[in-house]
């Protein structure tokens, strides 16, 4: 499948390799030597001492992708190359443009289109297309929304920044067919911990979302080191409050 | 946007209405009031409205330094400007001109990819950019695999600065900027410093490294200069390297260069790059098909037949072309990867997908590039058939396998461009048949002439 990856890699982040499900454990190489990435499967203590331009070439291959089980599910049914040659001259200025727009806000995908940080972030890249057209000549009135650029940058990240999900013609849009289980369940946690503590910020729901989802894996699957060492990674996750109304469960920081 | 102040020169003609708004003689304005007043002009604009932007950008230079943030920001890619001899293997026994071809980092100043070509077109701009994109364990020949873990040095660009060569800004590259979303900046003539990066790049490789290598041709003068001569004929005298062993100091000198010190961030250059993947990690593209598809020569509108789709004097065909030609179709696009010619992409409006098609004139058994294949196939880039005056025209010709390894064994230990074949066309694919593993002599039938002669009369006999 065609796609473009933006490879962040920190510890904590899961990548499957070769089918196998393993969790990034730290970095090493520096000072002049080969830099590597500390690997650990998934149900092993073994570490793997993999070359970053290795990690990059299995990447590319496809044989390693990243991982992430609460992200939003894959699509089906999506075309397997780009197909640019088929667009007219007008819709392939389109393309162009989107995507220079899409790839400025890249980094930009999780916030809200009506955050002050996205609405700049889209005026800039707005700024860069305008000197683009300037510069090349190719003149075009199309013109996007922050709320459509949003949406777009959505759905792009929703299928794997899969770069048939982009076309021309707005968007093609792909309704979800498959929601991953994690998912469901993720989404059920936030709404289950919103509503429990209405007034506690979004990164304090993600909190507790991320402590209860680990838990219920626990118990769903017996033992589960990978898992167990993902939630104590956060601080905080593990200092819970006894006497607290809810047992378990890590305090809100109240604001 | 400065506004362009024209000074109005007061009317010389009448003193008398000078003194009327309090002007007379020399007093007011004086000399060095118009010149003050004059030097205040922002020349640039003023150029851009008497003589054009275009014109303008090339006489007005800015001053200042453009700063990127982190990796990936900008890539600048260039060819060298000095050149040197080499022969393109062991047994070629006149020396050619090769030109080098560098993408670097704006912001960490690392080099992304190089290039070695004798002539360079729209297939080594693609391969420039491929080279630069792409972990270096996917392209370096396999002599130097290597060193490929040490250069980590990948991910698509927001922006690339070409300059005007023909070939960086041919179609079929500016397709591959396209269909990835970055941003082609092409640097107006005589404006080098919009991308000095890669410039004092070129130059701190050639002052470090190439200058000792022997058949290296400094750029005294411009290339077409009659005193260029003179230096490029001492230099031929000096050729040693061929075009592997030069790929090699090359490929030591750029991690020597990436692993210097960098003059702004006084840490390895390398290091600045490893340090900004933490802000903005690398953007890779993924998927080997959709890959060798973008990073392909496009050809469009190419006329579909019974036998398939000539491209580039190669012929592909496949069940599903053939019947996309019955369903009427009459003229397809197909992409082609300069690296592998094997299978092309065909896309149509027909198609939701594209239909891989395969080379129906000759089965290499190995990924060949198209200068090899041309080569071996006898087709010129225009697809015309080779003028070769072969002297054996009644003898049976080889399998394809073996057809194979004996020209590639032939263009590996070549002592020259054979008779009938091109000179440029015969060096270009040396260069990538020396890109590809070593291949046995072909072998020779056990049984000699006499033999056969014996064994002929022997059977008429009977």
């Amino acid at each position: 499948m065609a796609r473009i990856v933006a490879v962040d890699l920190f510890v904590g982040r899961v990548l499957r390799i070769d089918g196998v499900r393993h969790r990034v454990t730290g970095f090493g190489g520096r000072r002049g030597t080969t830099p590597t990435v500390h690997l650990m499967p998934e149900g092993s203590a073994r570490v793997i001492r993999m070359p970053r331009a290795e990690l990059y070439a299995l990447i590319v291959e496809e044989k390693a992708a990243l991982v992430d089980d609460t992200e939003d599910p894959e699509c089906v049914e999506r075309m397997a190359e780009v197909n640019l040659s088929r667009l007219s001259d007008a819709r392939l200025v389109d393309w162009y443009h989107k995507m220079i727009l899409l790839r400025h806000l890249f980094a930009h995908a999780a916030l809200s289109p009506r955050s002050k940080r996205f609405q700049a972030a889209a005026q800039e890249a707005r700024e860069i297309l305008q000197w683009v057209r300037e510069g090349s000549g190719i003149t075009s009135r199309k013109d996007w929304s922050d709320k459509t650029l949003n949406d777009d940058l959505r759905r792009w990240r929703r299928s794997g920044y899969a770069l048939s999900a982009i076309q021309a013609k707005g968007l093609q849009y792909r309704p979800w067919r498959t929601r991953k289980p994690r998912y469901v369940l993720a989404s059920e946690i936030a709404r289950q911990v919103r509503n429990e503590y209405p007034r506690i910020s979004v990164r304090n729901v993600h909190r507790h979302t991320r402590f209860r989802l680990a838990r219920l894996l626990q118990q769903a699957a017996g033992e589960s080191v990978a898992i167990e060492q993902s939630t104590k990674e956060r601080p905080g996750n593990e200092v819970c409050d006894e006497n607290s109304s809810h047992p378990g469960v890590p305090q809100p920081i109240r604001t | 946007m400065k506004t362009v102040l024209i000074p109005e020169y007061p009317n010389q003609s009448a003193p008398e209405q000078l003194d009327a708004f309090g002007v007379s003689g020399n007093a007011w304005p004086s000399k060095e009031f118009v010149r003050r007043t004059v030097s205040t002009v922002d020349k640039f604009e003023l150029a851009k409205l008497t003589v054009g932007l275009r014109y303008a950008l090339q006489d007005h230079r800015a001053i200042y330094r453009l700063h990127t943030t982190h990796p990936g920001e900008r890539g600048e890619l260039d060819y060298t400007k000095y050149l040197v001899w080499l022969y393109p293997n062991t047994a070629w026994k006149e020396p050619l001109l090769y030109q080098t071809g560098l993408g670097v980092d704006h912001m960490s100043e690392v080099i992304k990819g190089y290039l070695v070509t004798f002539r360079p077109t729209a297939a080594t701009a693609i391969r420039l950019y491929k080279h630069c994109v792409l972990p270096k364990r996917l392209w370096l020949p396999e002599h130097l695999q290597g060193y490929a873990n040490e250069w980590d040095v990948v991910g698509l660009d927001r922006l690339v600065a070409l300059d005007n060569a023909k070939d960086l800004q041919a179609r079929s590259a500016l397709m591959m900027f396209i269909a990835y979303g970055v941003i082609v900046l092409c640097v107006p003539p005589r404006r080098g410093d919009l991308k000095g990066t890669i410039e004092r790049t070129n130059q701190s490789i050639e002052r470090m490294f190439i200058e000792q290598v022997p058949g290296y041709v400094p750029m005294a003068y411009p290339f077409t200069d009659p005193r260029m001569d003179r230096i490029k004929k001492a230099a031929k005298k000096q050729a040693k390297l061929t075009v592997a062993e030069y790929e090699k100091l090359l490929l030591l000198a750029i991690l020597e260069y990436n692993n210097a010190k960098h003059p702004r961030f006084r840490k390895r250059r390398i290091d600045v790059y490893r340090d900004g993947l933490e802000v903005a990690p690398p953007v890779l593209p993924t998927g080997l098909r959709h890959i060798r598809s973008t990073f392909a020569l496009t050809f469009k509108g190419h006329k579909v037949t019974r036998e398939g789709v000539l491209v580039d004097g190669l012929k592909y065909n496949s069940a599903e072309l053939n019947e996309l030609y019955r369903t009427g179709v009459k003229h397809v696009d197909v992409k082609l990867d300069p690296d592998d010619v094997r299978t092309a992409h065909v896309y149509s409006r027909e198609l939701f997908e594209p239909i891989e098609v395969t080379l129906t004139t000759f089965k290499f058994p190995e990924a060949t590039s198209l200068e090899v294949a041309r080569n071996i196939l006898g087709v010129g880039p225009d697809g015309s058939d080779k003028e070769d005056d072969d002297e054996d025209e009644g003898d049976e010709t080889p399998p394809p396998n073996e057809r194979f390894v004996q020209e590639l064994y032939e263009l590996q230990n070549a002592p020259g461009p054979r008779r009938g074949r091109k000179r440029h066309l015969e060096a270009d694919a040396a260069v990538q048949g020396a890109r590809m593993a070593p291949v046995e002599p072909p072998k020779k039938s056990t049984i000699d002439d006499a033999e056969l002669v014996a064994m002929f009369r022997g059977s008429g006999g009977a």
